[in-house]
């Protein structure tokens, strides 16, 4: 199944690319397109790929957030692979849609997840970006319980999700939901957008979040 | 530097006394010798010039000699020249206000005033006090004024001293810390390294030197140092100690004698047991006990060694002194040294202890202890540079000392000065012109001229009230009264009884003009031109007494004006003086609150680590030893935050860990740093305890670490998540941070949490 997974890569940079078909080759994930213009991820082989990874910062200073914004749009399921990690840009990017947000610095493992997730429509949050989350202070931000914000807060610290278990005394599962629910509430707010409102419809279907915590 | 401007006020005010009542005087008896035009009136006129003589070169003999002259005026010539005598007097009277205190000035005036009134009557009483009093009111007024700027530059003067001062304090300090950077960092990261120990300890000793050789007052907390050698100890050590700072060479001789002490009562007392006291008293009193065996001093040959060159010895060689007293209830050491005059320049290599035992007795003790325990005395030892940084005064702005009031503006010394002009006019107008415009034959248009300057009056207390300002152009209208009034005068009265407008209109141009003392003089000379020229048209008359009557009205409104220009000028300067004051506060404030910022944080670290330093540099540990290594590591960690608490940049909180993971890289430990939410204002001492746990862990990691500062709308986070086994940081719960630590599959988790709100 999972070799099922296709990904297209858009990045400037010749070596992030090469980085990035040998992680996602060695996790069975295959990468159908890659090159440095968003084009690739429209034309081609890279149209129907389940996955793209966008570098923010293709060449120029600002954010490519327009090409993200267009990408989601269309539905297409995007993992941000980026260089910077504001936290204002971070949870931008979560807004307009993105489903999982990446640092470079953040290694292979949390990337191929991302991919994996992503390919399942699924939201995956790495360490920096629960970081980003749990230091969030915009007006609209959701309500997290008190639970939820102390297994962002752990996660983000020690970057490990069995530490985090251990910590908490709880599975590693509920430590994946808890993400989960937590990204649940952030696709609620704010823009619309196809993979956020799959993200909200699957996961009140799943039973894993109600109605009335949204 | 002390009362410039009031005795600068009172210098020229009591010289200018003389002469201006010697040419007052000379120039009322020229018109009123004129006036008069008798051979009695010109022969008391070249009189009175001659008495002037003492006036402007005898100011000895000026009182007794204005007092004849008025006694010889008054006598002579009675009540044919009433206008004359009594300006004289008047202007006598004035002017010893000014040039005498009161202790001569009111028995000297009551005589004159005894002798006028059997002269001439008593009508001059009123006047003549009034007069008396007035100028002296304004005399203490302008003198008051003065002193006020006087004290306030004085003490913006002091503040931007202690500011100075705290200045220089905190940059030698700064100096200092640069010091252990070159030297006891480095040593402590070269023996965490695992450098040779043979080299470490070198180094350390040749670090112990310059530190101390370069001794800033009160640089060492010696209760922390006490504490980390007592901690150090296979003895179990009660520790009590107080924060004692003092120069590093005297806590390093300390610390050595302590650790030679409690070696003692290892080896010999018999008890795993003894308590160490730290306490301030006039520099340091430590004392170390047991209730061991105890010993005969003198008995015990290898005590005596070991006490004589350990312990007597080292404390002497830094100005202090050390008494064992031992019994069979056990052991009492008592060391102590007392801050002197030359505290900064004792080192350790001070002086060499003598090798004779009856020195430790004698003279040499530098605080006798007979001196009476409550004496203030002023000693160089405690002055503001050196003081101890908890006392109230020089920890915050002191309030008593705050400015009562805020500093008076322009604005405000013209508002009183008008609403005080106003009352005058008033007066003026009502009580003493209104009779003389009604019993007097005047032209109609004098009626009109009383009425525009009414209506001028009500004007000018109409903007007072509703504190707008007065427009020179109002001045046209006493001016047009001017020339109403004296035309309508009936002819030849000019300056006589009749004229009720001449003094009236010089108040009501003072009135609305004497902001403006350019057109104010304009409008008085033209309004005085215009008298006389009307005065001359009509064929001139009386000369003396309208000049008598000029002299006395227009010198009274020129003096107003002066006075009221000389309060605007102080009020000006008041409040330059008073902000000077605010800013030299405001630096005081920040240099000494940075320089308390700096001491706490190195007084007790350098404390806490200079124990460490002394064992390196006394090889009593070796750098190859993994417990001294772990040491180490923390101590260069502590250190390395220290520095990185003095730089100044934006966002502090982060800069002193990025320092402490510098550290930890260079030990080859892979730390990733992971931060979140933005920069958030965070306390000097909050910062201390958020970093301090991530920084002992971090010193303690072998591989991998890593370290996250989370930033919330309500809490700051600083966690650490390394793979250290040993010298894991307490769990605690302060006021404002609370700290936790716990161990999971061989990782240890830290974290140290604030709540910003």
């Amino acid at each position: 199944m999972a070799d099922d997974v296709t990904a297209v890569v858009v990045d400037d940079h010749p070596v992030v690319r090469a980085g990035v078909a040998h992680w996602l080759s060695t996790a069975g994930v295959e990468l159908v397109a890659s090159g440095e213009e968003p084009e690739v991820a429209w034309s081609g082989p890279g149209a129907t790929a389940d996955v793209v990874v966008l570098d923010l910062h293709l060449g120029g200073v600002a954010p490519a957030t327009s090409e993200l914004r267009k990408l989601v749009e269309n539905g297409r399921r995007v993992v941000v692979y980026s260089m910077r990690a504001d936290d204002e840009i971070v949870l931008q990017c979560l807004e307009i849609g993105a489903l999982s947000y990446l640092t470079k610095a953040e290694g292979a493992d949390h990337l191929v997840q991302a991919v994996r997730a992503a390919a399942e429509g699924q939201s995956y949050t790495p360490p920096a970006l629960a970081g980003a989350l749990a230091g969030d202070r915009s007006e609209t931000r959701p309500a997290l319980s008190p639970r939820e914000t102390e297994v962002l807060v752990e996660w983000f610290q020690s970057e490990s999700k069995e530490f985090v278990a251990q910590r908490l005394n709880i599975t590693l599962s509920t430590v994946n939901s808890h993400l989960e629910r937590i990204r649940v509430k952030y696709a609620a707010i704010g823009r619309q957008a196809p993979t956020k409102a799959a993200l909200v419809a699957r996961a009140i279907q799943d039973g894993l979040i109600g109605l009335d915590d949204l | 530097m002390r009362d410039v401007l009031e005795a600068r006020l009172l210098a020229t005010v009591s010289r200018l006394a003389g002469p201006v009542r010697g040419a007052g005087v000379v120039l009322i008896s020229l018109f009123g010798a004129f006036s008069v035009s008798s051979p009695l009136g010109w022969w008391l006129f070249a009189a009175v010039a001659v008495s002037t003589v003492a006036d402007f070169r005898l100011p000895r003999i000026a009182l007794p000699v204005a007092f004849l002259r008025v006694v010889v005026l008054s006598v002579l010539l009675g009540a044919d020249a009433d206008q004359w005598v009594l300006t004289v007097l008047t202007t006598t009277l004035i002017t010893w206000q000014w040039q005498w205190p009161l202790r001569v000035t009111i028995p000297a005036t009551a005589a004159l005033l005894a002798v006028q009134v059997v002269t001439t009557g008593p009508a001059v009483l009123v006047r003549a006090v009034l007069e008396s009093v007035l100028a002296r009111l304004a005399y203490e007024l302008l003198r008051r004024s003065s002193r006020r700027v006087d004290q306030l530059r004085e003490r913006a003067a002091e503040r931007d001293v202690a500011a100075a001062v705290a200045l220089d304090q905190s940059r030698r300090e700064r100096e200092y810390l640069a010091l252990l950077h070159d030297t006891a960092a480095a040593t402590f990261l070269m023996a965490a390294h695992g450098g040779n120990p043979a080299d470490v300890a070198a180094q350390a000793r040749r670090d112990l030197v310059v530190l101390a050789e370069r001794d800033v007052p009160g640089t060492v907390d010696l209760g922390a140092a006490l504490t980390a050698v007592s901690l150090d100890s296979t003895v179990r050590v009660r520790v009590d100690a107080s924060v004692v700072p003092v120069p590093a060479g005297v806590a390093l001789a300390f610390v050595r004698a302590v650790r030679e002490l409690l070696a003692n009562v290892e080896r010999h007392a018999g008890t795993g047991e003894a308590s160490v006291s730290v306490t301030a008293g006039r520099g340091a009193v430590v004392v170390v006990a047991d209730r061991g065996r105890g010993f005969v001093v003198d008995e015990v040959p290898e005590h005596r060694r070991g006490l004589r060159g350990s312990v007597v010895g080292r404390l002497e060689a830094v100005g202090g002194t050390a008494v064992v007293e031992s019994g069979a209830g056990g052991t009492v050491a008592r060391l102590e040294w007392s801050r002197t005059a030359d505290d900064a320049s004792s080192g350790v290599g001070g002086g060499v202890g003598p090798g004779d035992g009856a020195s430790s007795e004698g003279g040499a003790r530098p605080d006798d202890e007979t001196r009476p325990g409550g004496e203030v005395q002023p000693r160089r030892g405690t002055q503001p540079a050196h003081a101890d940084p908890s006392r109230p005064d020089l920890a915050a702005p002191d309030t008593s000392q705050s400015t009562p009031t805020p500093p008076a503006t322009d604005q405000a010394v013209f508002t009183t000065t008008r609403q005080v002009l106003l009352v005058v006019v008033s007066a003026v107008q009502l009580v003493l012109t209104l009779p003389s415009l009604v019993s007097h034959p005047h032209a109609p248009p004098a009626y009109l001229a009383y009425a525009l300057l009414t209506a001028v009056l009500a004007t000018v207390a109409g903007q007072v009230a509703a504190h707008t300002p007065t427009r020179a152009a109002l001045a046209a209208a006493p001016l047009a009264a001017s020339v109403l009034a004296t035309t309508a005068l009936p002819p030849g009265a000019s300056f006589g009884p009749a004229d009720w407008a001449f003094g009236l209109v010089g108040w009501y141009l003072l009135l609305v003009l004497f902001d403006k003392p350019a057109a104010f003089v304009g409008a008085l000379t033209a309004h005085l031109c215009f008298s006389v020229a009307w005065f001359a048209h009509g064929g001139g008359g009386d000369v003396g007494t309208a000049g008598v009557v000029i002299l006395s009205g227009t010198s009274f409104q020129v003096g107003v004006l002066v006075i009221t220009r000389v309060l605007e000028r102080d009020a000006r300067l008041a409040a330059e003086a008073a902000a000077a004051l605010d800013a030299a506060r405001t630096k005081e404030v920040l240099a000494r609150r940075r320089e308390q910022d700096l001491r706490a944080g190195f007084e007790g670290q350098l404390g806490a680590l200079l124990p460490l330093l002394a064992d390196l540099a006394d090889e009593r540990v070796g750098a190859d030893e993994p417990d001294t290594r772990l040491r180490c590591s923390v101590a260069a960690v502590q250190l390395r935050r220290l520095f990185a608490e003095n730089d100044d940049v934006p966002d502090p909180l982060l800069h002193e860990l990025t320092a402490c993971v510098d550290v930890a890289e260079r030990r080859g430990v892979v730390v990733s740093l992971a931060v979140s939410g933005t920069a958030t204002p965070v306390p000097t001492e909050v910062r201390r305890e958020l970093v301090a746990p991530m920084a002992q862990a971090l010193a303690a990691a072998t591989g991998r670490a890593k370290v996250s500062l989370l930033r919330t709308a309500t809490e700051v986070r600083v966690a650490v998540v390394a793979d250290a086994r040993r010298a894991l940081p307490e769990s605690h719960d302060t006021s404002a941070v609370s700290v936790e630590t716990s161990v999971h599959s061989g990782l240890v988790r830290s974290e140290a949490r604030w709540r910003t709100t």
